[in-house]
């Protein structure tokens, strides 16, 4: 065992290792609305498939937030729109805010004069601040420009407008209000804290609170699709407000090629490729991130996996949503430097233990200190990948993670096997590992991993289909018993028997489970259309009743065969025996040959019990419920974490049952094994 | 006390018991002995009806067997058998309770019971009380399925090669052990072997079988002197009968008035344990020592080969 453990650890060293050097990361960042997470999510992701390190932190305030970041150092690149330099320099004056190539070229030598801010390749498309009314507005008042607005409002047009505050207060409604002669008081006006213009386009649809004008930008996605109508900037107010990254000059100094990865991305924007791209987030509700990642794959910029994949394992794997392939993370690029470091530290220790100490006791302890540090890091990481309020971004266990879990569960499996514990020990430790790991669960603590946000969603029905996982197991194994002991203890009785019994049972063994379930759906779907009664019990020809009918079928032979094989190793002495002394033949078999048969039986029926637990998952294909709904939904939806939803569950329910069901065997079987003696 | 009478057994064509018939009288002991395929374990088995006779009965006490349920009647007959036949998942105490539980005696008469017996059978109850038969020696297993079988105070011990699996050793113990216990209880026994020593040892009685059928049932020194059959001379043993003879009668029996200056030997002892020690030192005659240690009389050489004759 210490040879497998030996090279084990060599896995675990491979798993983590050769460690990426630790390089400053580069801290990408966004304002709130989609269109600039998005953007900044493509570039963080560029960067990164060419293995430079980055670190998420999209969407972390408006434009005075971000930008105030980025000149404190915080941050290291983010996306900025050109027009929006008139601010920074309190010069909205200039007439060349108005041009998109005179406002970069001018915004880009004010930044980096004043702060040392290199302005990249810009996109070639505005995303000025418009007013866009609803359709049914416009047409009854015959509204197409800004101009056409200006009069309406001026001669008491009833408006409401929605925007952001940094809208309203940052001169640009101002600007407008002078350049178009109108004035909004503070009664028309619902000013939103964040900057979302699919909040204001939606509110503006809806009429929620009257708005009828919503603030929109020249790029959004889903004015069109909720019938507003974006009102034209006629006599050229507003700046235009193309896209551009910004990055400090330290950090392009540090990764140069930075302004050529970033060059193509933004070259190949266009008015018309934003406002799709911004209308699949807008209107069909997809993450930005995931927007994104096809993007980039579309145009060949993204392979799946990637190369940071096959230089060292991932850590966790994250998704931009449910469905779409992961991408690799190591720990490093996910966590602080100090809490990756003691991570590894902590591993390398257990993995010290592993080869260098021999006390079981310690290397139980080792194991155990291993695991619960895996668990914390990949919570962590899940934490930390995970911007809050977030429900769409999943953050599943990457193979480092698993291959970890794996070593880490042998070494802890082989140190209890050493220490061999007695039975009631080894179920004490089975309930105290499931309390912990419940009450983490319960705390909350892993919950933006992957399968915990599955488990959100699905958090109503799990308890329902795990009880009827439960029941479904239990209860077949239960009629399996009541009918199987009888029969086994028959065919103890009458040897003639047992070749025919066992003999149907082994065929009805042999046949796979889902065309057992196939088998039953017609009879029993007969005997439900002819009985009512039958109907009523619940039999039917989809359902629980083929399911149940079926495992009940494959768990007779497991407990025939364990009953017949228990009885014949009692000792016929002391059967001769106890009906020599005056036990009746009922006194003989219940005091007697049962007691001694019983860990042989429930040998028998743990077989079942973990059989049980492991088939039921398939029932869930013929409407039976239980936790292979979520398994098979999961591969329906190919959302490989809504299976483990219902696999993990599977597995420790398997699990508990073995360690339970072993334990019992052992509690009942104090005697050593007695080999049948011939009759006298 | 036990009467069988044309006791009969066939398995289809197969007779394995043929019309058997003896007496067993109150507070003796009958062997049973013959070779395998005897039809002797059988016999047994039928007097506490493990096996239903074909034809023939059995009388207890003048009564039928069978005019009572057969777990009734096997209450109260004690029944040991090779390999113990103990439950391995039940303790010494509990094992020995077996019957009297199965009776319904009050826990306290069990206790002080199954108590005694374990003094009788020499197993300390501290130690011993709460063991499993798997952590007992092959003796003290032994002991413990005879004691079980006497639990329940049965007029009648039906025992099947009962020291089948002990070492020559043990087996001599436990024989002088069941002998005591015979004396102390006064039970009727009746025993099976394939050992003639063993046989002669124990029986007052011996009932040779073969082939299903009674040969002779007689004392044992008439089987050695009157064979019956040559088959009971052939299993009593021709070439060693004198041997045998002498090892029926013990000291204190053949005494005769006298004394000696030869070796003292005891008054229990065998008249072929004497000959031997004779033989041993060279003396021409032994002193015979009461259990007191007082002097009973004298054997010569010449006394003792004229009883190993017939």
């Amino acid at each position: 065992m210490s040879k497998i453990l030996k090279s084990l650890c060599a896995v675990v060293l491979l798993a983590l290792g050769p460690a990426p050097p630790l390089e400053a990361a580069v801290v990408v960042s966004s304002k709130l609305s989609s269109e600039s997470a998005m953007l900044g999510q493509m570039i963080r992701l560029l960067l990164l498939a060419e293995g430079i390190p980055t670190v998420d932190r999209m969407r972390i305030g408006a434009t005075p937030v971000v930008r105030q970041a980025l000149l404190a150092g915080e941050i290291d690149l983010y996306i900025e729109y050109t027009g929006n330099a008139g601010l920074f320099f309190n010069d909205t004056a200039d007439p060349a805010w108005k041009d998109l190539d005179r406002g970069y070229e001018l915004g880009a030598r004010l930044d980096y004069a004043a702060n040392r801010i290199v302005w990249l390749t810009p996109a070639r498309a505005s995303n000025a601040w418009a007013l866009a009314v609803r359709s049914d507005v416009a047409q009854a008042y015959h509204l197409r420009t800004m101009s056409d607005f200006g009069r309406w409002v001026a001669g008491g047009g009833h408006v409401v407008l929605i925007c952001s505050a940094e809208f309203a207060n940052a001169g640009t409604l101002r600007s407008l209000e002078r350049t178009y002669g109108f004035v909004l008081r503070s009664s028309q006006l619902i000013v939103l804290a964040g900057g979302e213009t699919a909040a204001t386009i939606a509110a503006a649809a809806a009429g929620t609170n009257g708005a009828n004008t919503a603030m929109v930008y020249g790029t959004d996605g889903g004015i069109a699709a909720a019938r507003l109508q974006i009102l034209e900037d006629d006599r050229h107010d507003q700046p235009v407000y193309a896209p551009v990254p910004v990055i400090r000059e330290t950090v392009l100094r540090q990764y140069p090629q930075i302004a050529a990865i970033v060059k193509p991305l933004m070259a190949s924007f266009d008015r018309e490729t934003l406002q799709q791209l911004n209308a699949r987030v807008q209107v069909n509700g997809e993450s930005d991130e995931a927007v994104a990642v096809e993007y980039l794959k579309n145009r060949g910029w993204l392979k799946s996996g990637g190369l940071a994949a096959v230089i060292w394992l991932p850590f966790v794997v994250f998704k931009t949503n449910r469905i779409v392939p992961g991408e690799p993370r190591g720990l490093q690029q996910v966590l602080p430097a100090w809490a990756a470091l003691g991570f590894q530290a902590v591993l390398l220790l257990t993995a010290a233990v592993a080869v260098g100490v021999a006390d079981a006791k310690r290397r139980l302890i080792a194991a155990l200190g291993g695991v619960t540090v895996l668990a914390l890091a990949v919570a962590a990481a899940a934490n930390a990948l995970t911007p809050a309020g977030d429900k769409v971004i999943r953050v599943a266990p990457g193979a480092a993670f698993w291959v970890l879990l794996i070593c880490l569960g042998l070494l802890a499996t082989d140190a209890i096997t050493r220490m061999r514990p007695g039975p009631l020990v080894r179920v004490l430790l089975l309930a105290l590992a499931i309390a912990i790991a419940g009450a983490a669960l319960a705390q909350g603590t892993f919950d933006n991993l992957s399968v915990m946000r599955e488990y959100a969603v699905n958090a109503g029905r799990f308890p329902v289909e795990l009880w009827r996982h439960i029941w479904l197991a239990g209860g077949s194994l239960i009629a399996a018993v009541i009918v199987g002991m009888p029969l086994g203890i028959l065919c103890h009785r009458a040897p003639r028997l047992q070749p025919p019994v066992l003999g149907t049972l082994n065929i009805i063994q042999t046949i796979p489970a889902i065309a057992l379930f196939g088998i039953l759906m017609a009879p029993l779907g007969a005997l439900a259309a002819r009985l009512p009664a039958a109907a009523a019990l619940g039999i039917r020809g989809i359902g629980a009743a083929p399911a149940v009918v079926a495992l009940f079928l494959y768990s007779l032979l497991p407990i025939v065969a364990n009953t017949v094989v228990g009885l014949r190793r009692v000792s016929h002495a002391a059967v001769d025996a106890a009906l020599g002394v005056g036990m009746t033949p009922r006194q003989v078999l219940s005091g007697i040959e049962l007691p001694l048969a019983l860990p042989v039986i429930i040998t028998g029926i743990r077989v079942v019990l973990v059989q049980n637990i492991g088939m039921v998952t398939v029932a869930a294909l013929i409407g039976g419920g239980g936790l292979g709904t979520f398994v098979f939904q999961g591969i329906g939806q190919t959302a490989v974490d809504l299976v483990l939803l219902g696999a993990i569950p599977i597995v420790v329910l398997a699990f508990s049952a073995s360690v339970l069901l072993d334990a019992l065997v052992e509690v009942l079987d104090r005697t050593p094994f007695t080999a049948p003696e011939s009759a006298p | 006390m036990i009467q069988i009478e044309g006791l009969t057994k066939q398995y289809g064509a197969t007779t394995v018991v043929d019309r058997v018939s003896f007496n067993v009288e109150r507070n003796s002991i009958a062997v049973i002995v013959g070779t395998s395929g005897s039809g002797k374990s059988t016999l047994l088995r039928m007097i506490n009806r493990l096996v239903e006779p074909t034809a023939g009965r059995v009388l207890l006490d003048g009564a039928d067997t069978r005019s009572e349920p057969a777990h009734l009647l096997r209450r109260r007959i004690g029944y040991a058998i090779q390999g113990h036949g103990l439950f391995p998942h039940r303790t010494v105490v509990e094992n020995v309770a077996t019957v009297p539980r199965l009776l319904g005696w009050p826990e306290a008469r069990i206790r002080s019971r199954v108590h005694e017996l374990m003094e009788v059978f020499q197993l300390d109850p501290g130690l011993y009380a709460n063991a499993f038969p798997h952590q007992l020696s092959g003796g003290q297993q032994q002991r413990v399925g005879v004691a079980r079988a006497l639990a329940a105070e049965p007029a009648v011990l039906l025992m099947d090669e009962p020291f089948g699996a002990l070492d020559p050793i043990i087996r001599a113990k436990a024989q002088e052990d069941l002998l005591g216990i015979q004396r102390r209880f006064g039970t009727t026994m009746v025993l099976v072997t394939h050992d003639m020593d063993e046989a002669f040892h124990l029986g007052e009685r011996v009932a040779v079988m073969s082939q299903g059928r009674l040969l002779q049932y007689d004392r044992p020194a008439v089987l050695l002197t009157h064979p019956a059959d040559p088959f009971v001379a052939r299993m009593t043993g021709i070439t060693d009968r004198a041997m045998k003879l002498l090892a029926l009668t013990t000291a204190g029996e053949a005494a005769l008035p006298g004394g000696s200056d030869g070796p003292r030997v005891a008054s229990s002892a065998s008249l072929r344990e004497v000959l031997s020690e004779l033989l041993w030192s060279g003396a021409a005659s032994a002193l015979v020592l009461g259990e007191d240690g007082a002097p009973r009389g004298q054997l010569t050489v010449a006394a003792i080969l004229a009883r190993g004759r017939p």
